[in-house]
C-alpha cells in the first residue's frame, strides 16, 4: 500500500512536470508516430515480396509489433528510467542511499522513481494500432483467446521488467555501465517478429535464456490461435522463476553497496 | 592542428577509460544486423523470392552488414554541444585556446573512430557467421566505398552539428534531434535499401541528401552505381558538407551573441 501511494505521488509529480514541457511532450508523441509510420512502411515493403512471414500476416506482424511497443512503452512508462538511473548514477555517486533508507522495497523504489507519464501516451496508442491490426486480420478471436491473452500479458509485462532489472544488477558491483540499460530496449527488437524467423540456437536462447521473445510471442499466439497449456503454464513458470531469481540477487548484490560519495 | 590532433587523442583515450562498457555498448548493437539478417533470409528463402529490386538474398544481407559499419559512423551519439550549450558547459570550451566551432568536430571525429575500432571485431565475427552471403566485387568499388565512408561521417557530423546549433536559438533540442535522426536513418536508408521504396517513394527519397550517409555508399560497394555517377555523388556529397558546415558556421556565430552560460 505504501509503495502504491509512493507511486501515485511520483506520477503525479511527473505528469505536472512534463506539463509545464509542452514541446518536449510533442515531439516525443511525434517520434512515437514517425516509428509507427517507418515500420509500417517497412513491413510494407517486406510483404510486397511475401504474403506472410513465418506463416503470419501482414496485419499478425503488424500486431506483435504494436504489442511488443505495447510493453516497452508501459515499461518506459513506469520503470525503464529509475532503473536507467540505477545503472548510470545511482550507485557510482552513491544516492542509492536515499532509496536504502525507504521504508518501502528498494528494488520497487527504484524501479518506480522516475516515471515517464508521456511514455504512457504512446502505449495507448500502440495498445489502439493492436487493436486495429487484429480488427484487420479478420480472424474471429473468442472471448476465451482474450481473456488468456489479457492474462499473460500481464506475466509477459513481468518477464520484460525481470530482464530489464537483470540487466542493471551488475551496477553495484562495476563503476560504469552505461551500456548494460540498453540492453533490453534493443533486444526487444526480436519481440516483433515471429519466432518461425529464427533458427533453433536463436528461438532456445530468446524463449529460454533470455526469454524476450516468450514475453511477446505467446501472448499473440494465443490470441490468434487456440491456447496451448504447455505455452501458457512455460509462460507463467519463467516468469515466476525470473522474479524469484531477480528478487534474490538484487538482496545479494545490494549487500556489498558501500555507499560511494553521497 | 598539433592542438587539435591532441584533443582528438584525448578524446579518444576518454572514451576508451570504460573499455568494457565502450565494448559491450558496441557488441549489443549487433542485435539490429541479426534481426534483419533473419527477417530478409526469411522473405528470400521461404518466401521463394530470388530478386527484389535487382538485390539478391547476397546483396541484401551485405548491404545490412554495411550499413551496420556505416552505423558507426553516424554522430548521433557522439556530439555533444546541444547539451553543452543547454547546461552552460561551452563556456568552459570558449575560455580554452582552440575554435570551439572545431573542437565539437574533432570530438564527434574521436568518439566515432573508437566506435568504428571498437565494432570491427563484432564486424569479423558477423563475417565468419554470413560470409557465405557476403559479396565482394572489387577492389576499386572498396577503395570507393572508403571514400564514401569518410565523406558520409563529415556529411553526418556537419548536419547534426547544425542541428545542435539551434540550441542558441530556440532552446533544447535534445527531443528534435532524436525525431529527425530518427527520420534521418530512414530517409537515409538505413533501415533497408531505397530501392525496396515503390518508385514514386524512391524518387522522392533519392532528391534528399540523406541517401549519403547509408544508400549510396553501401550501394558503392555493390558495384550498383555506374563510375560517372559515383564521382557526381561524390561532388553532391562535398556541396552538401559545405553548406551544412557554412549553416552551422552562421548559427554558432549568430548563437553566440546570444548566449548566456545559463546553469553555470
Amino acid at each position: 500500500m505504501k509503495l502504491l501511494k509512493i507511486i501515485k505521488i511520483l506520477m503525479r509529480n511527473a505528469i505536472i512536470r512534463d506539463s509545464k514541457v509542452v514541446g518536449f511532450v510533442t515531439v516525443s508523441i511525434l517520434q512515437e508516430i514517425a516509428s509507427i509510420v517507418v515500420n509500417i512502411t517497412f513491413f510494407n515493403v517486406i510483404f510486397a515480396n511475401i504474403s506472410s512471414l513465418a506463416g503470419w500476416s501482414f496485419y499478425q506482424v503488424l500486431f506483435l509489433y504494436a504489442f511488443s511497443k505495447t510493453i516497452t512503452s508501459l515499461s518506459f512508462a513506469f520503470t525503464r528510467a529509475g532503473l536507467k538511473d540505477l545503472g548510470e548514477h545511482m550507485i557510482k555517486f552513491g544516492d542509492y542511499d536515499f532509496h536504502l533508507i525507504k521504508p518501502v522495497d528498494t528494488m520497487a523504489l527504484v524501479s518506480f522513481s522516475r516515471p515517464r507519464p508521456t511514455s504512457l501516451i504512446a502505449a495507448v496508442f500502440y495498445a489502439s494500432l493492436a487493436v486495429y491490426s487484429v480488427i484487420k486480420t479478420g480472424i474471429y478471436i473468442g472471448g476465451v483467446n482474450i481473456i488468456w491473452f489479457l492474462f499473460l500479458t500481464i506475466f509477459g509485462f513481468i518477464i520484460f521488467y525481470c530482464l530489464e532489472v537483470l540487466t542493471v544488477i551488475p551496477a553495484f558491483k562495476l563503476i560504469r555501465v552505461w551500456s548494460l540499460p540498453e540492453i533490453v530496449p534493443k533486444m526487444a527488437e526480436f519481440m516483433r517478429y515471429p519466432i518461425g524467423i529464427f533458427t533453433l540456437p536463436f528461438k532456445i536462447f530468446l524463449f529460454g535464456v533470455f526469454p524476450i521473445l516468450a514475453a511477446s510471442y505467446i501472448p499473440a499466439q494465443v490470441l490468434f490461435y487456440p491456447p496451448q497449456t504447455s505455452k501458457i503454464l512455460y509462460l507463467v513458470a519463467i516468469a515466476i522463476i525470473f522474479f524469484i531469481i531477480v528478487r534474490k540477487l538484487w538482496k545479494f548484490f545490494e549487500k556489498g553497496y558501500s555507499s560511494a560519495s553521497s | 592542428m598539433k592542438k587539435y590532433l591532441k584533443y582528438f587523442l584525448t578524446n579518444f583515450h576518454e572514451e576508451a577509460t570504460y573499455k568494457a562498457d565502450f565494448i559491450f555498448y558496441i557488441g549489443s548493437e549487433i542485435v539490429f544486423f541479426v534481426v534483419f539478417y533473419f527477417i530478409w533470409t526469411n522473405v528470400y528463402s521461404k518466401g521463394g523470392v530470388s530478386d527484389i529490386s535487382s538485390f539478391s538474398l547476397s546483396t541484401t544481407i551485405t548491404y545490412y552488414f554495411l550499413t551496420s559499419l556505416l552505423f558507426r559512423l553516424n554522430p548521433a551519439q557522439a556530439i555533444y554541444l546541444n547539451r553543452s550549450i543547454w547546461n552552460g558547459e561551452l563556456t568552459n570550451e570558449i575560455a580554452k585556446p582552440y575554435s570551439v566551432k572545431l573542437i565539437y568536430l574533432v570530438s564527434s571525429l574521436s568518439i566515432m573512430a573508437m566506435e568504428m575500432i571498437a565494432y570491427l571485431p563484432f564486424a569479423a565475427i558477423i563475417l565468419i557467421f554470413v560470409s557465405k552471403y557476403i559479396v565482394f566485387v572489387s577492389f576499386g568499388y572498396l577503395f570507393l566505398f572508403i571514400i564514401s565512408m569518410v565523406l558520409a561521417s563529415l556529411l553526418g557530423i556537419t548536419l547534426y552539428l547544425l542541428l545542435h546549433s539551434l540550441c542558441f536559438h530556440f532552446g533544447d533540442q535534445d527531443a528534435n534531434i532524436g525525431l529527425i535522426g530518427y527520420l534521418i536513418a530512414f530517409f537515409g536508408g538505413a533501415l533497408f535499401p531505397l530501392r525496396f521504396l515503390p518508385s514514386g517513394l524512391y524518387r522522392a527519397f533519392s532528391y534528399l541528401p540523406f541517401k549519403y550517409l547509408y544508400d549510396f555508399p553501401a550501394n558503392i560497394y555493390l558495384g550498383k552505381i555506374a563510375p560517372r555517377d559515383i564521382w557526381v555523388g561524390f561532388a553532391e556529397m562535398f556541396v552538401w558538407i559545405v553548406v551544412f558546415f557554412c549553416l552551422y558556421y552562421f548559427s554558432f556565430q549568430s548563437g553566440l551573441k546570444k548566449y548566456a552560460a545559463v546553469g553555470r
